[in-house]
């Protein structure tokens, strides 16, 4: 079994790990599963390479966390984050701590096969994903000043209505900002365009 | 020369008497002695200063002349009733007492009054204490007071308030759990089915996981149910207008930055309602900010907020409007039920929660189409005491659920 094909669930909820695990063994991929990041962490050492899927909402330690105390150990595993409603802010933080990618719950089955798959392309996690960067730099020059600025408080991971308060303008306004960047980003979702904001250097801002 | 026993007597009681006026005279309050008659007899510095009188004017007057008029009339019988019963005590126990100063200007008293034996009979030696600054001083602590527990109340209703938003935000999740799972093993299972990697054993299997996770969901909305039906329920009769017209003004924090215009028309003659204040706000404040929502795409953008009551007064009928998109047929049918949403963002709770709050007072909450556009949401709560209500209602809402 090649690394590509080799996957590590680390959920708190049985029923989420175990369909998870399930719907992704049906998808022909090898899983293994732990029922906590402690659990997770002591194990980790002696794992074979493969891509690690993490809940970010977990009790005795989170996923963010997971993350951090993994790139200690010198863990280079590939992650992709599960969030839940209303925890993007946090995985964007993870983004920019080196997680591959995030999907938001509830996911569909496209999305997280995605996410698993430009996991699998990267041999190692990076702190920044080795996008085209260059390409990545002259999309961003596309940008209005306005909507840079947008665009460096989502990298931020802000929420919406905090974007609007900090810049005077409506939320709706952030949300047709935010439209256009990821139009002229290309991107088709805020992971990606998290992803390409990074690779073409551009600072968050809070 | 040596004194007369007599001449020394004279001259200890008018020594006495002279230490007597000096005490009285150093005394910081102000001091008046009146004989049975009512006539000063002797006042002190103080008493000259804070009357605004000087010490002529006042000796061998009626004391009635310090005494605002309006008591006037009774105070020598209540002065009688002294001199029936001669003791030190504080003047009129349990009353405002009030002074008269030269000027005609009044102020508030303390007074003491202790009975003098003199030569010429019993006198009143009454000490006055001017209250103005502790009144005053107290009157803002009671108001102080009163701020802060107006404050603190509106502290909790608005943490009340929050809970029950973070309730929806817990429930959200919990439930996203079971639901996740539900849409994992059914994708994993029609993928091995079309591609004919599975046995039916197994796949009955997974389906019973599925089911149980399905089941799992349906938990969590029946504790949302209970929830709402009697879980910290406190209700009180309220006027319907007060509890809307507060919820509103919560609901316009940033409407105005959104361009949406939210006017209140207010029936004063509704009847009272028995809720749970904090509930029907949830309600109240749920309708105006999905109407607010819905204004997002629309020209026009105006919410309005009414009441009105039913004839013969027995309900209230309060209404949310907004000149909106409107709601397509397919969804108007079920609005209320749980997990339907139209939003990009959301579980479709809110209109859930909202229906199972009316119902549980005893209400109810429908949808109809705005002309010339937009939707109308109405809630109608029955009009009740706690007597009529309160007692007889309750059970029946726990059970019958």
């Amino acid at each position: 079994m090649n690394a590509s094909q080799r996957i590590y669930i680390v959920d708190d909820d049985e029923a989420v790990r175990d369909s998870l695990g399930f719907q992704l063994e049906a998808a022909g991929y090898d899983v293994r599963t732990f029922s906590s990041g402690i659990d997770f962490l002591n194990r980790a050492p002696g794992l074979p390479p493969g891509c690690v899927i993490l809940d970010v909402r977990m009790p005795d330690i989170d996923g963010l966390e997971v993350q951090i105390r993994l790139a200690e150990m010198k863990q280079s595993l590939p992650i992709v984050l599960i969030t839940g409603h209303g925890e993007v802010p946090l995985a964007v933080r993870a983004m920019r701590a080196g997680a591959v990618d995030f999907v938001e719950k509830p996911f569909s089955e496209e999305a997280i096969l995605e996410s698993i798959r430009l996991a699998a392309n990267r041999s190692v996690t990076l702190a920044i994903p080795d996008e085209h960067a260059e390409a990545a730099a002259s999309r961003l020059k596309l940008l209005s000043s306005r909507e840079r600025e947008v665009l460096e408080r989502l990298v931020a991971g802000l929420p919406n209505k905090t974007i609007a308060c900090g810049l005077g303008i409506s939320p709706r306004t952030v949300e047709s900002h935010r439209a256009r960047v990821m139009d002229k980003m290309q991107a088709r979702s805020l992971s990606e365009l998290v992803r390409r904001a990074m690779a073409a250097g551009l600072r968050p801002k809070f | 020369m040596k004194r007369s026993p007599r001449q020394t007597v004279e001259q200890a009681r008018r020594e006495g008497e002279e230490r007597f006026r000096r005490v009285v005279d150093s005394a910081p309050n102000a001091m008046v002695m009146v004989s049975a008659a009512g006539q000063i007899e002797m006042v002190n510095t103080q008493a000259e200063r804070v009357f605004g009188y000087s010490r002529t004017e006042l000796l061998g007057q009626a004391v009635e002349m310090l005494v605002p008029e309006r008591f006037r009339p009774r105070h020598p019988t209540l002065r009688d009733a002294f001199y029936g019963d001669p003791r030190a005590r504080p003047m009129g126990a349990g009353r405002d007492l009030y002074a008269l100063r030269k000027d005609g200007s009044e102020f508030p008293v303390e007074i003491g009054l202790n009975p003098i034996e003199t030569e010429d009979g019993i006198m009143v030696l009454s000490a006055i204490v001017d209250i103005t600054e502790r009144k005053r001083l107290e009157e803002e602590r009671q108001r102080a007071e009163k701020r802060v527990q107006d404050i603190q109340s509106e502290l909790l209703h608005v943490s009340r308030l929050s809970t029950m938003g973070q309730m929806a935000s817990t429930l959200a999740h919990e439930l996203n759990q079971p639901l996740t799972a539900v849409t994992n093993y059914l994708r994993g299972l029609r993928r091995l089915l079309q591609s004919g990697r599975i046995d039916p054993t197994r796949a009955v299997e997974v389906i019973d996981k599925a089911v149980e996770q399905a089941a799992r969901a349906g938990q969590v909305i029946r504790r949302l149910r209970e929830f709402v039906a009697k879980g910290e329920s406190d209700r009180r009769v309220e006027n319907l207008n007060q509890v809307v017209e507060e919820a509103v003004g919560l609901a316009m924090v940033g409407s105005r930055q959104q361009g949406v215009r939210i006017s209140v028309d207010l029936d004063t003659r509704t009847p009272p309602v028995f809720i749970d204040k904090v509930q029907i706000q949830q309600v109240v404040l749920n309708l105006v900010r999905n109407a607010v929502e819905a204004l997002e795409e629309s020209d026009t953008r105006e919410v309005t907020v009414s009441t009105r009551s039913a004839p013969g007064g027995r309900s209230v009928d309060m209404r949310v409007i907004d000149t909106g998109v409107g709601l397509a047929p397919d969804i108007a049918e079920r609005l209320f039920e749980p997990f339907l949403t139209t939003k990009k963002t959301g579980m479709g709770l809110g209109l859930s929660i909202c229906r199972e709050i009316v119902e549980a007072h005893g209400g109810r909450i429908s949808a109809l189409a705005n002309e010339p556009a937009g939707t109308v949401f109405s809630v109608t709560l029955p009009a009740g005491h706690e007597e009529e209500t309160g007692h007889e209602r309750q059970p029946k809402d726990i059970h019958c659920r």
